[in-house]
C-alpha cells in the first residue's frame, strides 16, 4: 500500500512539470493549430537558463537560496520567453497561410536546432549538467509518503499557476482576446483585436509556465541534459490531449494522470520501469483513438 | 526575392548582367585568399596571385569562368528563357563566391583573407559576389517570362524519326548526368583524406551544378526531356537503369562511394515508400522508420548471425520476403487505428508508434533486437556462391568490393520506383490522392477511404521493411540507434526535401541528406543544427521542394505548371471577366 | 420529357418519409417526406438554415435521421456515404469541393473510381487488362467533360478554373459515377444569367439521360423554370410541396422567405433603389485591415 502510494506521489510531482509544458501546449494548439513541437526546448532553454544564472552571475551560488532561486527562475523565464518569442516571430508567423505541414515541419526543426545549439555553445552541455537544489533539501512526510521537499514545490506551484492563468484567461480582457482569437480569429479580428499579439501573449505565457517548470524540474532531478526536453514535451502533449486540446484545467489533470501512468505503470506493469513511458504513449494512442477530444475538450477541435 | 529585383529599371537589366558576367570572368582569375592558410594554399592556385593563363584554371575557378562567358553571352543572344538563365549562373556564381569567401574568412581570420593584408590582395571573392548580385539583378530587370515549351521534335518530326531523335537526345542527356552525378561524388575527394578544404571545394562545386541545372531549366531544357523521358518510358527507364549500373565503372567507382551510394540507395527506396504515404495518401507518419527496423531486425534473426536468438538460418531472398510480410502485418497494425484520426493528430499517432518501436527494441523486446549491444556481424548475403562484400571482375574491370550490394540495391530502388509509379497512375493511386485532398468527397466518390488508408500503410510499410532488410546485411549489424525518432524526421524531410509525390525528389532528397554529412566532415559537429536550420528555411522559402510534383508546385508556391503566378492568372480572369460583361452591357444597351 | 422518361414516370426512385435529424438539443429537420419519380427533377427551395443541405446529408448516407427512412429504389440506404454512392446517388456541394491539386480529368477519373474494375495487383503491374480498363475510363471521363460543357486543357489544375467551369467539373465528376440520382446543392450560386441558362438546360439533359434530379436552390426563378414539383422547407418542415405553379403562389412561402407580405416588400424594394449606397475609400482614416475586412464581408 505504500508502495502505491507513494508511487501515486511520484506520479503527481512528474505530472506537475508535465503539467506546465502541457499548458503551452494546449493554448498554443488552441489558438493557431500548431503542434509547437519545440515547446519541450523552451521548457529545457528555461532550465538551462536557470542553470545559467547559478553557474555564471557572480555571487549567487553564495547566497541562501531565497534569493538564489527567485534570481534562477527570472533567469529561465527570461531566456524560456525570449527563445519563444523568436521562435513565434520567425518561425511559425511567416507560415500562418500555409498549408498545414509547413508549420510541423518547421517545429521538428526548431526543436531539433535548439537541442543542438544549447549542445555546442552551452560550455560542456554534452554531458548532462549538475543543476543545485536551490530550496530546502528536506524530505517531507505525508503519512507514510516520502516527498521531496522541491516535489511539493512542483505541484504546489503547477496548481497555483494553473489556476492563475485559468483566471487570467476567463476574466481579463486580453484573455478574452485570446479565447476570442481561438475560436474565430477572422470575426476576433473585426472586432479590433489584433491576432498577433494575442498570439504572441499564448507563447509568452506557455513559455513562463514551461521556464518555471524548467527551473524547478531540474532543481527537483538535479541533473540536466540537453534531450530533457523532448521527452518531457511528449509527455507533455499527450497529457494535453488527454485533458482536451484547448482546456487549461484538462492540461493539469491530464498531466498528473500521465504522471502517475509513468510511476504506476513502472511499478506494477509489464516490463517494469524500462517500458515505463512506453505506456504513456499507448494512452495517448488509445485517447486519439477513441476519445480524440479528451476529458474536458470540445470535439470539434480535433482539426484536420 | 523578385521584390527586390524588379526595383532595377528594364534598361540597365542588360548592362547590368553583361557587368556580372565580365566581374566572374576577373573573378576567375583573381587570387581569392591574401596569405596561405594554414592548412595550405586554397585548392585550384586560388592563393596569392593573379591568374594569367585562363584556360589553364581548374576546379572553381574554371566553372566561374565559363559561368562569366555564358553570362555575357546569353545576355547578348536572343534566347527563350533568358531572364531565367541568367538569374541561375548569377545564384550559382553567387554560392561558389560565398560559399568560398566565408571559407577563406573564417579560416583566415578575418575579412582580409579576401581583400587586402600585409601588402598582397586578393578580391576574387569580392568580385564573385558582385559578379553573382549583378546578374541577378540584372536578370530581373532584363524580365523573368514563362519557361519556355520547346516542341517536341524539330521540323515536326513524327513516328521513326521522332522516335530515334528523341532516343538519342536521352541517351546523351542521361549519360552527362551519370557523368555529373560522378563528379558531384567525388568533388573534394573522399572524406578525410587529401584535402581539409573537402567540404568548401564539394558545396561550391554544388553551387556550379545547382547553377547550371538551373539555367538548363530556365531554358526549358529540362521540361523538354521530362516530356520526352515520359513519351518515351521504356527507353529511358532502361538507359536509367544502364546508367545507375554504370557509376561504379565511373571515377566514382570505389569502395568507399559504392558503400555510401549503397546507403543513399536505401534510404532513397525508403523514402519513396514514405513518398507513397505522406506524398500520395497525404498520411502524415513521423515513426516510418521503425517499418525499416523491423525489417532489418526480422533479416538479422533469419540471418545466421551468432546474436540472433532465433536460430534459423534462411537463404536472402527467402528471409526478405518474409520480412516484408511481417513488416507489412505492423503497418496494418499502425493503419488500422489511425483510420479516425486526422492531420497534425496522425502525426503524433505514428511518432507515438514509432517511439513505442524504438524504446522496445532498446529494451531488447522479445530478446529479438540485442538490445544495447545489437546483433552484430551479420553475414553478407550470398548468392550462387558469390559474396556480396567481395571485390568482383566485370567485362575485365575489377570492381571494388560492396559493389553486389550496390547493384542489389540499385534494381531495389528500381522495384520501388516502378511499384510507385504504378500505383500513382492507376485507380488506386487516384484515390489516395483524392483522400488527401479532401476525404469526405473523397468518400462521397464511393473511395473506401478506411481500406485505402491502410492499403497506404501497408504497401509504403513492405517497401521500407524490404530496403531495411537489405540494410542489416550491408550494415552488417542491427542496432536500434539507426531506427530513432530523428532518422524517421530525416526521411520526412528528405521527401520533403525533394519534393512531395515526387519519385527524382525523394532520390534527391534521400541523396542530399546522406551525402552531405560525409562530404562535410568538418562540420560533424554542427550537422544535426544545421539540419534543423535547413528544415526551418526549406519551409520558409521553398516548401515544394527542389523538384516538385508538377500541381504540387502549384499548391505551395501558388504557381500554375508553367510557372505562371497563380494571382497573375486570376488577376488576367478577372479582367476577362469585366470585359465580357462590358461587351454584354454594351450589347444590351 | 422524352418517351422512356414519360413512361417509367410512374416509378419511385428515391424516397424519405418522416425523415427527422436531431443534433444534441437542436431538431434540424422535422418530420420532411419527399418522393422522387424516375426522371423527375424535383427542387428545394427554402430561406438559410432551413435545413436543405442537411436533408441532402441524410439523403446520402452522411447523417443517419434521428426518425423516418430513405429509401433508394425500395431499398432502405445504406449507411455509408461510400456505399451510398455505389447504390447510385451522387451528389455536388454547396461550396465547390473539386479536389484542387488534381487536374480536371483526373478528377472526373476519380468518379470513375467505382466503374473500374482494377485490383491492387493490376494496378502494381499495370498488365492489358489494366490498360484496356484505364482506356476505357478516360473515354467515358471524356464524353462526360464534352457533356457538361467543359472543352479546355484536360490537364488544367482544378484550383485554376474559372468558377463556373468548376461547378460544371464537379458535376461531370458526379456523373462519373453513374448515378440513378443526381443531387445538386445550389448549382448556379455566383453564376451571371448566362451561365444559369447553360446550367438549366445541362440539368435537362442530365434528365433526358435517365437520371433524376433533386436540386437545392435560391434562384426560385431558375427553379420554377426547371422542376416538375417543388418543395418548400423552412425551419426543418415541408411548408408546401406542389408544381412550380402552386408554390409560386402561395402566400406562405413569400412571408416565410421575406418575413413579411409580399406588397410591403415591393415598397422596401422601391424605395431602396432610390438611396445612395457609400463606396469604400483607401483615404479614410482607420487602420487599413478594417476597411479591407469590411469590403471583403460584403463581396458574394
Amino acid at each position: 500500500m505504500t508502495t502505491l502510494l507513494q508511487q501515486i506521489a511520484n506520479g503527481l510531482v512528474l505530472g506537475a512539470t508535465i503539467g506546465m509544458i502541457a499548458v503551452g501546449y494546449t493554448m498554443v494548439y488552441g489558438i493557431i493549430q500548431l503542434i509547437n513541437f519545440a515547446h519541450g526546448e523552451v521548457f529545457m532553454t528555461g532550465a538551462f537558463g536557470g542553470l545559467a544564472v547559478w553557474r555564471f552571475v557572480p555571487g549567487v551560488k553564495d547566497m541562501e537560496w531565497y534569493a538564489a532561486l527567485p534570481l534562477m527562475l527570472v533567469g529561465g523565464v527570461v531566456v524560456a520567453v525570449t527563445i519563444a518569442m523568436l521562435m513565434e516571430r520567425f518561425a511559425y508567423r511567416p507560415l500562418r497561410n500555409a498549408p498545414r505541414l509547413a508549420p510541423l515541419i518547421t517545429a521538428l526543426g526548431v526543436s531539433i536546432a535548439l537541442q543542438e545549439a544549447v549542445r555546442i555553445w552551452f560550455p560542456d552541455a554534452d554531458r548532462s549538467q549538475s543543476f543545485p537544489r536551490a530550496f530546502v533539501n528536506t524530505q517531507i512526510k505525508i503519512g507514510s509518503v516520502e516527498i521531496p521537499a522541491t516535489g511539493l514545490l512542483l505541484i504546489v506551484t503547477a496548481v497555483v499557476l494553473g489556476a492563475l492563468v485559468q483566471l487570467y484567461v476567463n476574466r481579463s480582457r486580453l484573455g478574452r482576446a485570446m479565447r476570442a482569437t481561438s475560436q474565430d480569429p477572422d470575426t476576433a479580428r473585426l472586432m479590433g483585436v489584433n491576432p498577433d499579439r494575442v498570439i504572441v501573449l499564448t507563447f509568452v505565457i506557455g513559455a513562463v509556465l514551461a521556464g518555471v517548470a524548467g527551473v524547478l524540474f531540474g532543481m527537483h532531478v538535479q541533473t540536466l541534459g540537453v534531450r530533457a526536453g523532448f521527452q518531457n514535451g511528449i509527455f507533455a502533449f499527450t497529457a494535453a490531449v488527454l485533458g482536451g486540446i484547448g482546456s487549461l484545467p484538462g492540461a493539469v489533470i491530464g498531466a498528473f494522470i500521465i504522471g502517475m501512468v509513468k510511476t504506476l505503470g513502472g511499478q506494477y506493469l509489464p516490463g517494469g520501469t524500462q517500458y515505463d513511458y512506453v505506456w504513456i504513449f499507448v494512452v495517448l494512442i488509445l485517447v486519439l483513438v477513441f476519445r480524440p477530444q479528451g476529458l474536458f475538450g470540445e470535439s470539434e477541435k480535433v482539426r484536420a | 526575392m523578385s521584390r527586390f529585383t524588379a526595383l532595377v529599371p528594364r534598361a540597365l537589366g542588360r548592362p547590368l548582367s553583361a557587368i556580372g558576367g565580365v566581374l566572374l570572368l576577373i573573378a576567375a582569375m583573381l587570387p581569392w585568399a591574401t596569405f596561405l592558410l594554414n592548412e595550405g594554399a586554397y585548392p585550384d592556385k586560388a592563393t596569392l596571385q593573379f591568374f594569367d593563363a585562363p584556360f589553364e584554371l581548374t576546379g572553381f575557378r574554371w566553372h566561374m569562368l565559363l559561368f562569366g562567358i555564358a553570362g555575357v553571352v546569353i545576355t547578348f543572344v536572343p534566347l527563350l528563357g533568358k531572364g531565367r538563365a541568367l538569374r541561375a549562373l548569377g545564384w550559382g556564381g553567387l554560392a561558389i563566391s560565398v560559399v568560398s569567401a566565408i571559407f577563406i574568412t573564417s579560416e583566415g581570420g578575418g575579412l582580409g583573407a579576401i581583400t587586402a593584408a600585409d601588402g598582397a590582395y586578393a578580391f576574387g571573392a569580392v568580385a564573385g559576389i558582385l559578379g553573382g548580385l549583378a546578374l541577378i539583378f540584372g536578370a530581373g530587370a532584363v524580365g523573368i517570362d514563362d519557361i519556355p515549351h520547346w516542341p517536341d521534335a524539330p521540323f515536326g518530326w513524327t513516328g521513326w524519326a521522332e522516335r530515334l531523335f528523341s532516343w538519342a537526345v536521352l541517351l546523351v542527356s542521361f549519360v552527362a548526368m551519370l557523368w555529373l552525378v560522378s563528379e558531384t561524388l567525388t568533388a573534394g575527394g573522399s572524406a578525410g583524406v587529401s584535402s581539409p578544404y573537402a567540404g568548401a571545394v564539394f558545396l561550391a562545386f554544388l553551387g556550379m551544378a545547382g547553377g547550371l541545372l538551373g539555367a538548363l531549366h530556365g531554358v526549358g531544357f529540362t521540361g523538354w526531356i521530362s516530356r520526352m523521358s515520359e513519351r518515351h518510358r521504356a527507353f529511358s527507364v532502361v538507359v536509367l537503369l544502364v546508367c545507375a549500373a554504370a557509376l561504379p565503372f565511373t571515377s566514382a567507382g570505389t569502395q568507399y562511394w559504392m558503400n555510401v551510394a549503397g546507403t543513399i540507395g536505401i534510404y532513397a527506396a525508403t523514402a519513396i515508400g514514405l513518398n507513397i504515404v505522406v506524398g500520395l495518401a497525404g498520411l502524415l507518419d513521423l515513426g516510418y522508420v521503425a517499418f525499416m527496423g523491423i525489417g532489418a531486425f526480422v533479416a538479422a534473426n533469419l540471418s545466421g548471425a551468432t546474436a540472433a536468438k532465433l536460430g534459423i538460418t534462411l537463404p536472402f531472398p527467402v528471409a526478405a520476403v518474409i520480412a516484408a510480410v511481417v513488416v507489412g502485418v505492423f503497418g496494418v497494425i499502425v493503419g488500422s487505428p489511425t483510420l479516425r484520426v486526422r492531420g497534425d493528430y496522425l502525426a503524433i499517432v505514428t511518432l507515438a508508434f514509432g517511439e513505442i518501436f524504438t524504446r522496445s527494441a532498446q529494451n531488447n523486446i522479445g530478446d529479438l533486437t540485442g538490445g544495447a549491444n545489437a546483433i552484430p556481424s551479420i553475414p553478407a548475403i550470398a548468392v550462387g556462391g558469390l559474396e556480396f562484400n567481395e571485390p568482383i571482375t566485370l567485362f575485365g574491370t575489377e570492381l571494388p568490393a560492396g559493389v553486389m550490394y550496390y547493384f542489389l540495391i540499385t534494381l531495389l530502388v528500381a522495384l520501388v520506383m516502378a511499384v510507385f509509379a504504378n500505383l500513382k497512375n492507376s485507380r488506386i493511386g487516384r484515390a489516395w490522392i483524392a483522400i488527401r485532398e479532401d476525404e469526405d468527397v473523397a468518400r462521397a466518390m464511393g473511395i473506401k477511404t478506411g481500406k485505402m488508408k491502410i492499403l497506404a500503410f501497408l504497401t509504403g510499410a513492405t517497401l521500407a521493411g524490404l530496403a531495411g532488410a537489405v540494410f542489416a546485411h550491408k550494415l552488417g549489424t542491427s542496432s536500434y540507434d539507426a531506427f530513432t525518432f530523428l532518422q524517421s524526421v530525416t526521411l520526412l524531410a528528405a521527401v520533403i526535401l525533394g519534393g512531395m509525390g515526387s519519385i527524382p525528389g525523394a532520390v534527391m532528397g534521400a541523396a542530399l541528406l546522406f551525402v552531405l554529412p560525409e562530404k562535410l566532415r568538418e562540420f560533424e559537429e554542427y550537422r544535426l543544427l544545421l539540419f534543423g536550420l535547413a528544415l526551418i528555411l526549406i519551409m520558409r522559402f521553398r516548401p515544394q521542394g527542389l523538384v516538385p510534383d508538377r500541381l504540387r508546385r502549384a499548391e505551395f508556391a501558388g504557381e500554375t505548371a508553367e510557372g505562371k503566378s497563380i494571382e497573375a492568372v486570376q488577376e488576367q480572369a478577372v479582367i476577362e471577366q469585366e470585359h465580357e460583361l462590358e461587351a454584354s452591357k454594351g450589347g444590351k444597351a | 420529357m422524352n418517351a422512356a422518361a414519360r413512361h417509367s414516370m410512374s416509378e419511385t426512385v428515391l424516397e424519405a418519409s418522416g425523415v427527422t435529424m436531431v443534433f444534441g438539443g437542436l431538431t434540424a429537420l422535422n418530420d420532411v417526406s419527399m418522393t422522387l419519380g424516375e426522371g423527375r427533377i424535383v427542387g428545394l427551395i427554402g430561406p438559410n438554415g432551413a435545413g436543405k443541405t442537411t436533408f441532402f446529408n441524410c439523403l446520402t448516407g452522411l447523417y443517419t435521421p434521428t426518425r423516418g427512412s430513405v429509401r433508394l429504389r425500395g431499398n432502405q440506404l445504406p449507411s455509408d456515404p461510400a456505399k451510398v454512392t455505389v447504390a447510385g446517388i451522387a451528389r455536388t456541394f454547396q461550396n465547390v469541393r473539386l479536389f484542387p491539386n488534381m487536374s480536371v480529368l483526373e478528377n472526373v477519373l476519380v468518379g470513375r473510381h467505382i466503374q473500374m474494375k482494377q485490383g491492387p495487383l493490376a494496378s502494381l503491374f499495370h498488365g492489358p487488362g489494366f490498360h484496356r480498363v484505364e482506356r476505357a475510363a478516360r473515354k467515358r471521363a471524356r464524353e462526360l467533360l464534352e457533356f457538361v460543357g467543359l472543352t479546355g486543357d484536360e490537364n488544367t489544375a482544378a484550383r485554376n478554373l474559372p468558377y463556373g467551369d468548376q461547378r460544371r467539373l464537379e458535376i461531370a465528376r458526379a456523373l462519373a459515377t453513374e448515378p440513378a440520382v443526381l443531387l445538386l446543392d445550389e448549382p448556379t450560386a455566383g453564376m451571371n444569367p448566362q451561365e444559369t441558362e447553360a446550367a438549366r438546360q445541362l440539368i435537362f439533359r442530365i434528365r433526358d439521360t435517365g437520371v433524376s434530379v433533386v436540386v437545392i436552390e435560391h434562384d426560385t426563378k431558375f427553379i420554377f423554370s426547371l422542376c416538375d414539383s417543388v418543395s418548400v422547407l423552412v425551419q426543418g418542415e415541408v411548408l408546401v410541396e406542389g408544381s412550380p405553379d402552386t408554390v409560386r403562389d402561395d402566400p406562405r412561402v413569400i412571408e416565410a422567405y421575406l418575413g413579411k407580405p409580399r406588397e410591403e416588400v415591393e415598397a422596401e424594394v422601391a424605395e431602396a433603389r432610390t438611396t445612395v449606397i457609400p463606396r469604400y475609400r483607401d483615404d479614410q482614416p482607420g487602420d487599413q485591415t478594417e476597411v479591407i475586412e469590411r469590403y471583403r464581408e460584403d463581396q458574394p
